[in-house]
């Protein structure tokens, strides 16, 4: 795996989509913070959907 | 070259295989596995959501499965950044010669790193309960 799919996978992933959908789950009664919630919703599916092609493609070829 | 799919632990296909001496990496790797399949399915309808408001009532569950399942890589990214900044003396498994030195010679301690990966799973049980209860985008 090189250096810059480990580091995209490991920072860009495990750390930002978790903590972008915690930042959804605390600011869900607020209605203001709405386009926030989109916003970290678009980032979090695009990443989530990075970790999951990473992650398989490490534990399957490598 | 083929990736090799086993090593002095067994086969990889064996989920089974670090049960006996690493029941955290078990459980962190059969979470890692399943996380795999499950975000990509999860990122697609996330982000359809966002364009069809019919799916918008099915993203409270599909992200509380997710948050479960990501909840040992979180942990064991935290206990990472944990180990790496104090040097080894916060989870690390180092001689006792080397943690004497590394203290008396140095003045290092592990003791600001060790409650970082316990406060993160903390505040990650707290966005829980803030799910469960309140999630909408």
């Amino acid at each position: 795996m090189s250096a810059f799919k480990s580091m995209a996978f490991f920072y860009g992933a495990l750390a930002a989509v978790p903590i972008m959908l915690w930042m959804i789950a605390i600011t869900s009664p607020y209605p203001q913070f709405h386009l926030l919630r989109v916003a970290f919703a678009a980032l979090s599916g695009a990443g989530a959907i990075l970790f999951g092609l990473i992650g398989f493609n490490e534990v399957f070829h490598g | 070259m083929e990736k090799k799919t086993y090593d002095m632990r067994g086969k990889q296909a064996n989920i089974a295989r670090l049960w006996r001496f690493d029941k955290e990496g078990f459980v962190h790797m059969v979470a890692y596995r399943a996380l795999i399949f499950y975000s990509i399915p999860y990122g697609i309808l996330l982000i359809a959501s966002l364009f069809y408001s019919n799916l918008a009532p099915y993203t409270g569950l599909l992200t509380a499965i997710f948050w479960i399942l990501i909840t040992p890589q979180l942990y064991e990214t935290a206990k990472a950044f944990s180990l790496i900044s104090s040097k080894g003396l916060a989870f690390g498994h180092l001689s006792e010669g080397y943690v004497y030195l590394s203290k008396s010679k140095y003045s290092r301690t592990g003791t600001l790193y060790k409650p970082i990966p316990y406060i993160a799973m903390i505040l990650w049980l707290a966005g829980f309960v803030a799910l469960l209860l309140w999630w909408r985008i």
